[in-house]
Order: C-alpha cells, then structure tokens, then sequence
C-alpha cells in the first residue's frame, strides 16, 4: 500500500472504525436462519432416563457388533448382547427411522455401537424438495422455513426430529467414539433437532459436515453429554435461540468456526446488573481445540460457563454483537468461571493462502488437522469480546498466548443493524476481569501471555484485576472486589484512533478471494509491514519535517529550541519503536508520548514570543500529548467521550498545517502570501 | 503513539490556500471512505466465507466378497480408484524395510472407524498369508524370514478398496526364494524347527548377492549358509573360526549353531569379500 493511500486510511479513521467493527467479528457468527424467536422459558433442563429405552438403533451384522464391544466390560458388553438381540428383532437400522417411530414425549432412543451413515437421507433433493421457494442465505444454502423443514427433511440434514418433545437419543457404548454419526460432507447439518424441547444426547459422535454437526434450533430444554462434534465448515455444537440448556464433558475440534457455539441463548437477564436469577445454557466439562475459536457466542446471552478447556484453537473464546439477525442483541451477561484457557496460538490463515480452503469440503483434509477459518480474528487470544455488556470472567487460568490474554473492544449499534442514534455506543460496559490466574498455568508453572490486556479503549464499567501484567492501554480501570466496584473508570463513545484503523484493515479479510490484509498482524505481518507502525513512520516523518523546517526557520538561534526538536524527535522515534508488536504493550508508547509532548511544550515556550497563536497552539498539543500519556500510563482520565489522542490528533493536523505557513513565511513577523505553494507541496513531499 | 489527524473535516486554519486545499482534500477523503466502508455492508452476515458445497459423488459399492479375514469389499470404478505399489529394500540389521507408494490415496488414521470416503483409509500388511498389521504411512519394517508381503487398501470402515471384485493390492516376494519352499509362500508359515535358518549367498567376481548385510540371529539358533562362488574360494566365519572349501559354481553349505553373542563377519579367503555379518544376540 503506497504512503499516500495509508494517510488516506489514517484520515478516515472514525469512518474507518465503524466500517471495521463492520467487517470485523473476532468470534463466530456465520450462520443465517429462519427468523426465530426465543422460547418462553418456562422449560427446564431435561434429566436422564437410565431405564429401557423405547425405540433401539443397530446394525444387523452381529460379528461387526462383537467386534466393537469386544473390549467393553462384562456388564456393559451382555448389555449390549441384549440390546442387539432385541433391536434386530424389532428396532430399526437407522436413527431417522426411530426418530420418525417417536410418537410420544418422553421417548428413549438407544443406539448400538457402530457406524451410522444414514444412507436413506443421503440422496440430493428430489421432485418438490428441489425447487422449494426459499431465500438463498449469503453462505449459498436455502433459508427453509420450519414448514419446509419437515417438508423435506432431508435436503439440509442427515437426522432431523422436528418437533420431538422430551426425546432421550443414548450411545450404548462405552465411549462416545463407539456410536458415530457421520455425514461425510454430503449434509450441512448431521443432527438437527428443531423445536423439540427436552431433548437429550449422550454418548455419541457426530462428524463431517458443511455446516454444523449437532444443531439444536429454537428448543426450551436441551442436554448434551458426553458428545463428541469434529470436522465442520463452521461448528461443532450449534445451539441458537433457545433455553434451559446444558453441555456436560462434551468435545469438539477441527471447525472452522467454533467448537461450541451457543449463539442467541435465551436474553433472560438483559437490564439487569451482574447479580441475576439463572443462567439460560451451563456449559461445563467440555473441551474444544483445534477450532478458529474453541468458544462463541454471537449473542450469548447468559450463558454461564465453567470448568471447561478451550485450548489450541486460534482464540479461545469469543462472544460478540456484530451480526444481525440474532435475537438477543447486544450480547450481555456471560460468565466464564474456572476455565482453563491456553495455549490459543493455532494460526490457520496459511490454509487460505495456499488454496486448500478453496478446495470443497470434502477435499480440505479437516480429519489431517486443516481448518478454514471464516472470519478475520487475532490469532493467540484468550478470550475475544467484542461488543458485550455485563460479561464476568472471574478466576480463570489463561496462560500460553502469543497475543494477549484478553481482547476487547465494541461494536455499534448500526452494525448489528440497528440505526438508533441512541444505540450506537450501547456495547463494551461493565464487563469484568477479576481474579483471574494470568500467564500461569494450574500447577503455577509461569507460562506467560505476550500482553494480559488488549482494549480499544472505548465503554464505561469495564475493569481489569490489579495484578494484570503488560496491557495495551498500559492502565486500566481496576476491578474492586465486590462486583460492580471499578477505580478508575472511563467513559469513552469511541476507542484509540490507531487501533480502530488496524482494524480497518486487518476487516479487509476474505476466505474465497484468498485476501489476507498485508497491513496486519493477525496475518502474520511484522515489524514496517504492519499498519501502526507504518502509521507511527509516516506522521513521525511528518512532524519531523514540519518540526524541523519550523527550527531552522524560526527558531535555529535558540538553543532551548534546539533541544526540545530534539526530544521531540526522539519521542517520535520511541514512538515508532513503541508502535511494534514487541513494545505496543509496555512502557515505550508512554514514554514516546512524553519526551514528544515535552518537546511540543518547549517548542511552544520558545516561540510565544515570536508568534504568540502558534506559541498557544503548540502549548496545547504539547499539553494533549502529555495528557494522552498520563491516560495510557498512570489513569484514563474518566467522564471524557474522546480520548487525548483524538483532540491531539485533531489539533495537530491545524499545527502542522500551521507550522508549515509560519516555517514558510518569509519574514517571522509579516507571513508572505506566496508562501502558500510552498506549504502546499510540503505535505506531498513529506508523505 | 496514536494517529495525529481524523478524519473529521477539520475547519482548516484561515491562513493560505494550504489549508483550504487540505481542507478539501479531507472531505474528499470522507466521501470516498463513505462510499467505499459502508455501502450496502451492514445488513449482511460476514463475508461468505469458505464454499459450503455438500459432497455428492457415492462411495462405491459394497460387495458380498470378503477378503480371506472378512473384510468386505468395496467395489470403485477402475478411473480413480486407488492404487499402490510396493517395493522391499533389505535393512541393514535384518529383515527388510518395505515402501508403499499409494495413488489417488491418503493415509486417514484421525478418521478410522468412519465412514469411506473415496481416496481415504489405511494400508494392511499381509505377511505370508496372514494379517499382520496396520499401516497409517508408507514404512514399515518386516522381520527377517517373511517370505512375500502383500499390502491391501483399506477404507475408513475397514471395508477393503476393490476394483472389478479385486482388492487393491500389491505382493511382493522378499529376498532369494530358499529351500525349502520357495514357491510355497503359505507352507512357510508354519515354524519349522530345524535345521533353522538358511541364509542364501551367490558371488560373481566381486559382486555378492544380496548384498552384504547383517543378518540377525538368536543366540541359541542354528543358521546354515549357503553360498555358491563362481570361482573356487575358502568361506570363513570369524568368531566361530568355521571354515569350508568353496568349489567353483557348486553350491556349499555351512551349518552353525549361535552360541556366542556378537558380531560375526563371514568372509571369502582368497577374494577377500565380506558375504554378510551374523548379529547373534
């Protein structure tokens, strides 16, 4: 990108910030449905039934079936033998079969060890089924309505149970692996339980779609144990706009996605504050690797989530509110407790670039470690927030990451499709870092992240634990500790200028024309490559020059002038240096922003006398730039809408322009009218 | 350090056309960034993302047959079926070190006990006629003794990869056929007791075949080595200190029992050569 288009990036900022939080969704949300709404609530969580199961699912090879219990205990395998026995008799050969025999609430389907590929649901739509009237999502499916759902069944799922109330579906196995459901790539959805509260999976394995491998769409009531989910374009486990649900020791991996999604869980707690009646979905025991993101939730809302793994993936969990279209918006009221969040630093960008994710889905080689990340995210992060209020993430262990343990930032309104003006800055409040075990692994053994903290500044109420190591911005509000107690708050309607246009540009990602943005690090950008420090040279180079021709103008007998340039343009040097990946979190920025608002503020003295205005103007940027420091070093400064960073930003552009006349000038005290064109190339020239 | 302009249309000092030029300049800016960021994007989801394109082609067709451990086969169209070839390098401390070359064919160890997919699975080795192991990749080692190694293509679900009622495979006979069924392969599995083993030898001028190696022996073991010279020679076991005249083209025998441990060259006299090494452990 040439310098003049990347000061044209840097002027736009503002617009550039939302049209990134526009693009830019670090989490999960790739998925478009038929217009739903919440359940009611007044379902529960479904409790297991351990008594003989209604309806029964088996292969009728039985010398395939002794070979796969062979090495069950003696009690399960008779079990089994039992079953068997029974189900060859009169059970059926494939779940949708015994899905289909449902007639009651309150059915138990077990099903048999073996492999279950459902062959009569394979065949491509037929007759009717192939030319339903239905809008075509952005992802390339038909958006079906429930209707056309039960319909034709099959067009979009391997098993459907639609309308199913109170169903148990069981693996009789001894593991989840000993029941596989798999799709082959040849369904977007394996098992889709639509509108059937109560249901309640365990033990099994589902595998290899287009989409997502266990779905659970608008049901008050669902349970999933001891499931496995692997191999998908986007999820492992899908749960959206529903209620009253639980993931117990589940596992999932190799999505392109998210391992774990519960997307738009019930909005049960929205206007409250952090002290709340239940939570709508429990997700505990489970672990999630290998995915773009272990964890998301577009709108997941009150889900509380504890004692899970979520490790190897590209982030480790993410929620936000940049998507329309799902209800609950803005997400609120997650809690992540206990979780062992590590070692997030997976990067599966290469796959793009190099073509495999171009390939159709059957041909990536998910089952060989690939995965194709849909969305542009920061590689090497914990947990992602972006756009979330009342979040609580409290005494977790994240450990191990090469970008930064925490990441949040926010997401206006209109983005999610909601255009109230009022709206717009109603993301990233009051959501809480505290007591969590940072850069130590379970056992204490120091495995530090690069940064404990990324912010974009913007929110009010958001507090961080005191013992936070490096953090970008270098202070942060401090959690108290009862919850809601915050010193050092902020009040910001819009994030750091800089870091809203590295998201401008690292947004400009895209999977099928193999675009990764060059300018950014989530890529794999480094050193002069990436944007900020590219930003950092070009205003340094700037202000170097304008500053530099107003001494030698103006001021090259003094000598107080003198040395303020010169610390002014080591600040601008530290600044750029500050501006890298390895410092952006420490205390360089800080010190940049000093020794550069030091030699503003010496500059303006000197030249009071000679051109008083500029003097003041100078005064104020000097003042600004040391005030932006004390906000990111010592305290940001609360009940500021903006940051000093933008008033510094917005008067500089007046003084170097200023400069530029006054150093252009003929004379210090009778400025020429020809030194116009002068000025106006110097800002090419410089650039 | 953060940006130092916005993108803000700033009132541009009153000083010079510079500033008005800037000035315009900025809103420029704007209205191009208007158009270009926003337009059109903030109704949709995010970007479309990977192809969601669902696998249609079958998986071929299983057959009633089975393999001889009942497998069942899986018939696929001659065009693009898989295929393999093997090949057997002798290994230098015994036995041989046997290369599959696969076509259209990856090795899926994360997905066995899937569904087939066509072009996936695993390799089994059968080794004189009887199941041997696994393969997830192209190496493996085979003992000292086996006579022919088949591999077979495998899918997911175990079902064997078939082409016209055939499985996929690939046979090859390891080393010089030896007595005393070398055309028997099924006859070898069976454990013969004694006379042990026979070790093969043939030299021509300065060229032995096989080529010197090392053979691995059991302490304990009886080994006879036969070795033919197409010149007269004197064959010489160091260690054990054995000794026999090796007359012009006729085949010679040496029989020994491994008593000792070690490393023990067998050597021809007069031309200096070293056949093979015996490792007796």
């Amino acid at each position: 990108m040439s310098w003049t288009r990347r000061l044209l990036v840097a002027l736009s900022v503002v617009l550039a910030a939302l049209a990134a939080t526009l693009l830019t969704a670090p989490g999960a949300q790739a998925h478009e449905e038929r217009p739903v709404t919440f359940p009611d609530g007044s379902g529960s969580v479904p409790k297991l039934r351990t008594g003989e199961p209604d309806l029964l699912v088996c292969k009728t090879d039985r010398a395939d079936l002794v070979r796969r219990i062979s090495g069950f205990p003696a009690a399960l395998k008779a079990r089994n033998l039992a079953l068997f026995d029974r189900c060859v008799r009169g059970g059926h050969r494939h779940l949708q079969q015994a899905v289909d025999a449902v007639d009651r609430p309150g059915m138990t389907i077990a099903v048999l060890p073996g492999l279950y590929e459902e062959q009569p649901s394979l065949p491509p739509p037929a007759g009717a089924c192939a030319s339903l009237e239905a809008p075509t999502s952005a992802l390339g499916y038909q958006i079906l309505s429930y209707e056309q759902q039960k319909q034709c069944p099959h067009n979009q799922n391997l098993v459907a149970i639609l309308g199913k109330k109170d169903l148990q579906i069981e693996g009789t196995g001894a593991s989840r692996l000993d029941v596989v459901f798999d799709a082959k790539y040849a369904k977007l959805n394996a098992i889709r339980a639509d509108e059937s509260d109560g249901i309640y999976f365990r033990n099994f394995t589902a595998q290899r779609t287009t989409f997502n491998s266990l779905y659970v769409l608008a049901g008050d009531g669902f349970v999933i144990d001891d499931v496995l989910t692997r191999w998908n374009d986007e999820y492992g486990f899908l749960t959206f706009a529903s209620d009253h649900g639980l993931y117990k020791n589940c596992e999932s991996y190799g999505n392109g996605d998210s391992g774990i999604y519960p997307g738009s869980a019930s909005d049960i707690n929205n206007g409250r504050g952090y002290d709340v009646p239940r939570y709508s979905i429990e997700i505990t025991g489970c672990r999630s690797h290998h995915n773009m993101v272990g964890y998301s939730g577009t709108a997941g809302d009150s889900v509380w989530v504890h004692d899970n793994e979520f490790d190897h993936n590209m982030g480790g969990a993410s929620m936000d509110s940049a998507f329309p279209g799902h209800p609950g918006l803005p997400q609120n009221h997650a809690r992540f407790e206990r979780n062992l969040i590590h070692d997030n630093n997976q990067n599966y960008y290469p796959y793009v670039a190099d073509g495999t994710c171009a390939e159709p889905p059957v041909e990536r080689g998910y089952e060989r470690g690939v995965v194709c990340p849909q969305i542009s995210m920061p590689p090497g992060t914990g947990i992602i927030t972006a756009g979330g209020n009342w979040n609580l993430y409290e005494n977790n262990w994240v450990y191990g990451h090469q970008r930064a343990a925490f990441y949040l930032s926010a997401v206006p309104a209109f983005v999610r499709g909601e255009s109230a003006w009022g709206k717009q800055a109603d993301t990233s409040h009051h959501n809480r870092y505290a007591g969590n075990h940072l850069g130590v692994d379970r056992t204490g053994t120091p495995r530090p992240n690069r940064a404990d903290v990324w912010w974009d500044g913007q929110g009010g109420g958001n507090c961080w634990q005191a013992d936070a190591g490096a953090s970008s911005p270098g202070a942060l509000p401090v959690c108290g500790t009862p919850r809601g107690e915050v010193s050092g708050g902020s009040d910001r309607l819009i994030g750091e200028p800089v870091k809203l246009a590295q998201l401008l540009v690292c947004a400009d990602y895209d999977v099928q024309a193999r675009r990764l943005p060059v300018g950014c690090d989530w890529y794999g950008a480094r050193g002069i490559q990436r944007v900020e420090t590219q930003l950092a040279l070009a205003f340094a180079v700037v202000l170097a020059l304008v500053g530099g021709a107003l001494w030698w103008r103006r001021l090259r007998g003094s000598r107080v002038a003198g040395a303020a340039a010169l610390v002014g343009l080591t600040g601008l040097a530290l600044d750029v240096a500050g501006s890298t990946l390895s410092l952006a979190s420490g205390p360089v920025p800080a010190l940049a922003l000093v020794l550069t608002g030091t030699g503003w503020t010496a500059l303006g003295v000197t030249l009071r006398a000679e051109r008083p205005a500029l003097a003041w103007t100078t005064l104020s940027l000097g003042a600004l730039t040391l005030l932006d420091a004390f906000d990111k070093a010592v305290l940001m400064i609360p009940w500021t809408p903006l940051s000093p960073a933008w008033l510094r930003g917005l008067l500089a552009v007046v003084w170097v322009l200023w400069a530029l006349v006054a150093s252009s000038a003929r004379t210090p005290s009778r400025p020429s009218r020809r030194a116009a064109p002068a000025a106006a190339t110097a800002p090419g020239s410089a650039g | 350090m953060s940006a130092r302009v916005s993108a803000r249309p700033t009132a541009p000092p009153a000083r010079g056309t510079a500033g008005r030029r800037s000035g315009v300049l900025l809103g420029a800016v704007l209205a191009v960034t208007l158009a270009a960021g926003c337009g059109g994007r903030a109704t949709t989801h995010h970007k479309p993302g990977t192809g969601h394109q669902v696998a249609t082609g079958g998986n071929g067709t299983v057959l009633p047959a089975t393999d001889e451990a009942g497998h069942r086969l899986r018939e696929v169209e001659a065009p693009g079926a898989p295929a393999v070839r093997v090949e057997a390098r002798p290994d230098s401390e015994g036995g041989w070190n046997i290369h599959l070359t696969v076509e259209r064919f990856r090795f899926t160890p994360e997905s066995v006990g899937g569904a087939a997919i066509p072009g996936r699975g695993y390799a089994r080795v059968v080794t004189d006629g009887k199941e041997a192991t696994r393969l997830y990749g192209p190496w493996h080692h085979v003992p000292p003794g086996v006579r022919t190694v088949t591999v077979r293509l495998h899918a997911d679900d175990h079902t064997v990869w078939a082409v016209a009622g055939r499985p996929v495979e690939a046979t090859t006979a390891l080393g010089p056929p030896g007595p005393p069924s070398p055309t028997a392969p099924s006859a070898t599995s069976t454990p013969v007791p004694a006379p042990g083993r026979t070790v093969e030898i043939t030299v021509n001028g300065d060229s032995v075949q096989p080529p010197p190696s090392r053979v691995e022996v059991r302490k304990g073991e009886r080994v006879t080595l036969r070795v033919t010279s197409d010149r007269p020679d004197t064959l010489h076991v160091h260690g054990y200190d054995r000794e026999v005249a090796l007359p012009a083209d006729r085949p010679v025998s040496l029989t020994l029992t491994a008593d000792r441990t070690g490393l023990f060259e067998v050597e021809t006299h007069e031309s200096g050569l070293v056949l093979t090494q015996l490792v007796v452990r």
